[in-house]
């Protein structure tokens, strides 16, 4: 029996140029229409799905079958700016981009109090994060749910799920997988960023935003400080943010971390990132190994104090696991978290000193 | 004679003041737009945020400017000009020049924070009705707004007029200097921290610049680019107009100047302590922070003056090549080091 909703909440989709389009149509959003997903929502007013892209693509997005059926559950709601602002530019213009159609999102969920449900476009969702995460909101009422993923090979999980989901689902293609069927494939097919985060890995990477220890084969632990913030629910609708959702947005947006609540496991919540092979971000051509300083420093400098609160989670990423068998790697994570955390705070400290002088300077 | 339109990105409302009280002001003096060719195939285009159309509409500036072109304000969505100002000025010049590319139109770059001397456009116009296809110029801040604002001139209030001739705009920067003008003048103690432009003074009668910084004032595209990465003024510039011989570079006060309207708000570079202008430490600067063509806009002599004779200031030309000379090997030689 669904309980009806007494909350707004509107999931949000920035995403333009062809690739990404076809990769949210035919990937993405299958698997957010898996039973224990989006249809798991009440048919209700109080729930909106917005999409935002580039004028050029609303009339291919809207033809899109995968949108059809979204409408049986959802009211969908596409907008589309000119297309000359998606076009050109470097990294820092995608950001720029996604940050634009997010702040639009933010100011429309501001003028009904809506919650945000952040959903990247090329990802797939485990079967039950949409209906995990409702629970969440209704039981401990928190502004902020963070969730840890994995990102895996763009090609292989795509053949992968084209032979075993698409091409054999008999209704309207939808991609039913379960959070430890998800997780097996994304650690069999793991990209080179998700490699370059694991604690033992000898070209470790430049970007910490997540640091993985083993967990056998069976799955991994994680402690991460730039977690995927999946719903937020404003205490501050801010636009005046310089980076994205994930970064100043959320310290902004929410800025007492008691009102965060941290996923713990990938069996609650869990989406894997389809990432390109020539994506490299991160990851030093020569060898690297973890250093805890090089890490705090980072921490500190792109991340805010609620974000910091992360790394006292553990969270579990797995396929099915006894956690009692790996107590000796969680104490490995406590020993490193005790480590670092007063090391982000003295570099904290002194980026915060700097910014005095300098504003003081201007 | 091809098509061409003037091109205002207005980012921010401080840009829209400055473009609404200055910049519109000074391109609606005599010489400026008003006393341009070929008016009917020109146009003036402005990009700008949603928020903004209303004000720039309604003010008298641009009805008067109304008078002598076509002048189309386009509104794109306010919640992209929330971010870093240079982005969504990159987009906008990339939506302005796919359709502009497309008419063959030759593009003047009219920044919203530049005041033009007395007859600049003119003299623009008629390079570009020689065949030249880029013309570019250096530029040098102001901080004197009263002295600007009183010599503004309004006719029935029908929109306020800027006119100011290229040598009194240079007695306007002598008299109230910029303090960081003042610190990239190469013998001042405190010598700049930024040295973007480097100032050798006339006596009292202007500056030889010497600046990696050249800005396009006027393009006609030769090859049709778009989705440039950067911006206008660098790959856009290199891929659409590739050969030097299409150049032109304002090297004189006297023909081409604008300055910036700051005010005197920034003080980048302005040291806090006594450092010396020296070959080594420039050099390192150059390496640092400049690309091979920044650096080669350093071998351009510009002159910003009150009415000299050149040639008597031959002697300025050979310091600065000495400068300019010793700072680039140095930084040719940091290059060196670092690859290897």
């Amino acid at each position: 029996m669904k309980k009806p909703s007494k909350y707004k909440l509107c999931f949000a989709v920035t995403v333009w140029g062809q690739k990404y389009i076809d990769t949210f149509l035919t990937y993405s959003l299958p698997s957010l229409m898996s039973g224990n997903n989006i249809p798991s929502l009440v048919a209700n007013d109080e729930f909106e799905f917005l999409i935002r892209t580039s004028e050029e693509n609303v009339e291919y997005i809207l033809g899109s079958g995968a949108i059809e059926i979204l409408k049986k559950y959802i009211k969908v709601d596409i907008k589309g700016f000119e297309p000359f602002l998606f076009k050109g530019g470097e990294t820092e213009d995608r950001y720029w981009r996604m940050s634009s159609l997010h702040r639009e999102i933010i100011s429309y969920c501001a003028q009904i109090n809506a919650g945000i449900v952040f959903l990247p476009s090329d990802v797939i969702w485990a079967d039950g994060t949409i209906c995990n995460m409702q629970k969440i909101i209704e039981e401990k009422k928190p502004r902020v749910i963070v969730m840890c993923t994995l990102r895996s090979q763009e090609i292989k999980i795509k053949n992968y799920l084209d032979s075993n989901f698409l091409l054999n689902s008999e209704i309207n293609k939808i991609i039913t997988i379960s959070s430890r069927e998800l997780v097996r494939i994304a650690l069999d097919n793991p990209h080179e960023i998700t490699k370059s985060r694991f604690i033992d890995s000898s070209r470790f990477t430049t970007v910490p935003a997540h640091i993985y220890w083993r967990l056998g084969n069976e799955g991994l632990l994680a402690r991460g400080a730039h977690l995927h913030p999946l719903y937020v629910h404003p205490q501050h609708y801010t636009l005046d943010f310089r980076t994205t959702y994930d970064a100043d947005f959320l310290s902004m947006a929410v800025p007492n971390p008691e009102d965060y609540h941290v996923c713990d496991d990938s069996d609650i919540l869990f989406f894997s990132d389809l990432t390109a092979a020539g994506d490299l971000s991160g990851i030093l051509k020569k060898p690297a190994v973890a250093d805890e300083k090089r890490i705090a420093s980072w921490i500190a400098k792109h991340t805010g104090p609620a974000h910091r609160t992360f790394l006292n989670t553990p969270i579990w990423i797995h396929t099915g696991i006894d956690k009692t068998v790996w107590a000796e790697q969680l104490e490995e994570t406590k020993i490193f978290n005790n480590a670092v955390q007063p090391q982000v705070e003295l570099f904290s400290n002194e980026i915060e000193k700097k910014n005095k002088e300098n504003s003081s300077g201007e | 004679m091809n098509k061409k339109c003037f091109f205002t990105a207005i980012a921010n409302s401080k840009e829209l003041g400055l473009f609404i009280n200055y910049t519109l002001p000074s391109l609606l003096s005599k010489n400026n737009i008003p006393s341009i060719s070929n008016k009917n195939n020109t146009e003036y285009l402005i990009w700008t945020s949603d928020d903004y159309v209303d004000t720039l509409s309604k003010s008298n500036g641009i009805a008067q400017l109304c008078n002598y072109l076509n002048v189309n304000i386009k509104g794109v969505s306010r919640y992209f000009f929330m971010g870093k100002e240079s982005l969504v000025t990159s987009a906008l010049y990339r939506g302005m020049l796919e359709n502009s590319q497309k008419e063959n139109f030759g593009v003047f770059s009219i920044q919203p924070d530049v005041i033009w001397a007395d007859g600049t456009i003119l003299k623009i116009d008629k390079k570009a009705n020689e065949g030249i296809r880029v013309i570019l110029a250096g530029s040098i801040l102001t901080r004197s707004k009263h002295v600007l604002d009183t010599l503004k001139t309004s006719d029935n209030h029908a929109g306020e007029i800027l006119s100011v001739p290229p040598r009194k705009l240079v007695q306007i920067l002598l008299d109230d200097e910029h303090p960081i003008t003042s610190s990239q003048i190469i013998d001042n103690r405190n010598f700049s921290t930024w040295p973007n432009s480097i100032y050798w003074p006339l006596g009292d009668q202007g500056y030889l610049m010497r600046t990696t910084e050249l800005h396009p004032l006027y393009v006609h595209p030769k090859n049709y680019v778009t989705n440039f990465k950067k911006s206008f003024a660098d790959d856009f510039l290199k891929m659409a107009v590739p050969e030097e011989e299409d150049y032109y570079i304002a090297n004189n006060s006297d023909e081409i100047f604008l300055v910036r309207t700051d005010f005197g708000e920034s003080s980048k570079g302005i040291p806090d302590r006594i450092n010396i202008a020296n070959e080594t430490f420039f050099g390192l600067w150059l390496n640092n922070y400049c690309t091979a063509r920044d650096r080669d806009n350093l071998k351009h002599h510009i002159w910003l003056h009150k009415g000299i004779n050149i040639a008597d200031w031959r002697s300025s030309i050979n310091h600065s090549n000495i400068f300019i000379q010793k700072s680039i090997s140095f930084s040719k030689a940091f290059e060196k080091q670092t690859t290897t």
